[in-house]
């Protein structure tokens, strides 16, 4: 693996203006082709965080950069290394999803946007050929979250950021999902995501990191990940708060 | 980028019930309009014609009468009648036009006090006139925040504009496509309708346009669009506040009632109470009284200085002009409050861009506030002249003077109101379209410098 962190957090801390401190002194390091799930209750500050890393919100203190570029100082640089697809993937519901791939390619400067090429992503994620022309409003929640990751593949970025993507998806799905998440780590793409989803963030991530109040309580990697009970820690960080 | 972005806005916009909602409202209300203010036109046209046909055998009637005496008692006691010639662009933007009576009547000894046309439809004042002022300063001002009032804090629920900012995109890209987009597709419907309508009226030959005036039509069609523009940028800095979009349209809503009814209605009342104007009655009884008082100091001397003549005769003269002095103060007294009133009412108002807008158009096509005061003056005119023909003529007549061929057509006084020169229109709007093109520029900046720092969790 090589040892250039992709994605950095450096004592990254997030108070909002109600007082609430979300993310507290948070130090992270992502790499090359390594899946990385960040495992937390509801409120531990897991999307705080992804919203600093893509700049949607300004960091109280600490950096976070992008393939070495400031997210802050840099944004518009940093950017062009990362891709985002959020918990609840919406999109445009009057486009199709070729339309909507079509602009998403388009936005972020893809060398290949045409119509073959979408549709090759499309099918990739397991959108089949006859909803590709369907309007997104009509899709049901699993269909447009294979749509963001196709959107998100697309994007072809060093980094991708998922912000709880297996919520809600069938087995079928969310077993769909996992393979996707293999090739796009042996493409070398650094996955960071967040989730709820502990079954699943066994079986795939390279490190778990457990949060709570904003800050990393434990971090496991792969060898520990399988020694350890994943859902007894988390229940344990659960009770806590 | 940033026509890819606009491309976006322009497809997501069309593809909306709000622009097939917009689209059929500009037709229907642009089509309907523009009918009902044509047929109203002509109707007022046929009525100033009937005047002018009137007048003529009217002045024919009298001039069959071979006795002198005889013909210009008639004269006296008839009067006569005078058009007042509709103005064209009424059409587009009625102003007070409506209120102005097509024909005036002036005699010797009484004057018709409202003309015979006012008695036949009095529905457009009552269901307010549809002109294109009135569909655009209400109806389209609410379709343009309609249009936008969810533009950013909408996309934030979507959550299409985190995924759109996780791009390599600025945000005043984003906001300035939103503007230009959305606004593309908000005139589109406008404007063709606007077009459509015109041109059916043109083609039906109903009104002859002559240049200037539709130099006029294109600038009133101008400060539609950025009076349109106004309340859509309006509705996007809105969107750029607040993070839901049941609150933004709620404040949107709120916006919209205080510009477009409100602030008008209250610079109205406002005005009233801090420039009150005694009423009109209140100033006729002042004016009785002088005339009593005079009347009375007159008598007494009369009475008391009966054998001394010529000084007698010097002192009632300096009366009768104190007393026309006196009345005249009081008229004047009237007239500038009224005035310091209707200023203080124009200038509260103009807090409103319904207002401004609504000056703007009515001052564009001449029928304005200007119009009211010029009619005001060409209709004084008009019986004072016509006071003054008579008592030329009955001065000639008893100084046997008066020639058989005294009655002329052309000779006979008329209303005769001077249409503003397109220049001075313009500069007359002017005001009007500084403050449009101003607020537009704030709420512009308003929602710029909130977008930048919009969070967008």
């Amino acid at each position: 693996m090589d040892k250039t962190a992709v994605l950095e957090a450096i004592q990254l801390t997030k108070r909002y203006e109600n007082g609430v401190l979300a993310v507290d002194n948070l130090n992270l390091n992502i790499y090359p082709g390594e899946i990385y799930v960040l495992l937390g209750t509801n409120g531990a500050g897991k999307t705080s965080t992804m919203m600093l890393m893509f700049g949607f919100t300004e960091p109280t203190s600490g950096t976070v950069r992008i393939c070495g570029l400031d997210v802050t100082r840099d944004p518009l640089g940093a950017k062009k290394h990362a891709a985002y697809v959020s918990e609840n993937v919406m999109l445009y519901g009057n486009f199709t999803a070729l339309q909507n791939i079509e602009f998403f390619a388009k936005l972020g400067g893809a060398s290949r946007s045409d119509a073959a090429t979408c549709e090759q992503f499309l099918l990739r994620v397991g959108l089949p050929s006859e909803a590709h022309r369907r309007r997104v409003r009509s899709f049901s929640k699993g269909m447009r979250q294979r749509l963001g990751i196709a959107i998100a593949m697309m994007k072809n970025t060093e980094v991708i950021i998922l912000d709880e993507p297996t919520s809600g998806l069938d087995p079928k799905g969310g077993a769909d999902f996992l393979d996707i998440l293999r090739e796009l780590k042996a493409e070398g793409k650094a996955i960071f995501m967040s989730s709820h989803d502990i079954f699943r963030a066994e079986i795939v991530a390279d490190r778990v990191g457990i949060m709570s109040h904003g800050q990393i309580v434990q971090e496991l990697d792969r060898a520990n990940i399988g020694h350890q009970d994943l859902e007894t820690l988390y229940l344990k960080y659960e009770l806590e708060k | 980028m940033l026509g890819l972005l606009i491309k976006k806005e322009i497809r997501s916009h069309v593809l909306t019930y709000r622009f097939a909602m917009t689209l059929v409202l500009a037709f229907v209300l642009m089509l309907l309009g523009f009918s009902v203010m044509t047929a109203h036109y002509q109707g007022r046209m046929d009525a100033y014609s009937a005047s002018a046909s009137g007048r003529a055998d009217q002045i024919a009637k009298i001039k069959q009468i071979k006795d002198q005496q005889e013909r210009l008692g008639k004269l006296s006691e008839l009067g006569i009648a005078s058009g007042y010639k509709p103005a064209l662009l009424s059409i587009l933007s009625a102003g007070v036009e409506n209120d102005l009576p097509v024909e005036s009547h002036a005699g010797g000894w009484f004057s018709r006090s409202m003309d015979k046309t006012r008695f036949e439809n009095p529905f457009l004042s009552v269901l307010m006139a549809p002109d294109f002022t009135y569909i655009v300063a209400v109806i389209l001002s609410l379709l343009a925040l309609i249009f936008s009032f969810d533009n950013i804090c909408g996309e934030k629920e979507q959550q299409t504009l985190k995924l759109a900012l996780s791009y390599s995109v600025p945000r005043h890209l984003i906001l300035l496509s939103k503007w230009i987009g959305g606004y593309v597709v908000l005139i589109c419907p406008v404007l063709l309708a606007t077009g459509v309508a015109l041109l059916i009226m043109n083609l039906q030959g109903c009104v002859q346009l002559d240049p200037g005036d539709g130099i006029r039509m294109v600038l009133m069609v101008g400060a539609a669009l950025v009076y349109i523009s106004l309340f859509y940028t309006a509705g996007i800095m809105i969107s750029t506040l607040t993070h839901r979009a049941v609150t933004a349209m709620i404040i949107a809503l709120f916006v919209w009632a205080g510009w477009v009814l409100v602030i008008p209605n209250i610079s109205i009342v406002g005005a009233k109470l801090i420039v009150q104007v005694p009423t009109y009655n209140k100033i006729e009884n002042e004016k009785n009284a002088i005339d009593e008082e005079i009347h009375l100091k007159i008598k007494a001397i009369s009475k008391t200085m009966l054998g001394y003549g010529d000084k007698a005769k010097k002192l009632q003269e300096a009366l009768e002009q104190e007393n026309k002095q006196r009345k005249q103060e009081l008229d004047e007294f009237y007239e500038n409050k009224v005035a310091a009133q209707n200023r203080l009412c124009m200038m509260l108002s103009r807090l409103s861009p319904f207002a401004a807008f609504s000056y703007l158009s009515a001052a564009l096509a001449d029928t304005g506030i200007e119009l009211f005061r010029k009619y005001r003056i060409a209709d004084k005119r008009f019986h004072d002249d016509f006071r003054d023909y008579l008592d030329k003529r009955w001065k000639e007549y008893s100084e046997k003077k008066l020639k058989d061929d005294w009655l002329k057509p052309d000779e006979l006084p008329a209303i005769i109101v001077n249409r503003s020169r397109l220049e001075d229109s313009i500069n007359q709007a002017s005001f009007d379209f500084t403050i449009l093109a101003v607020l537009n520029i704030l709420c512009f900046l308003t929602a710029f410098m909130c977008f930048l720092r919009y969070d967008v969790r």
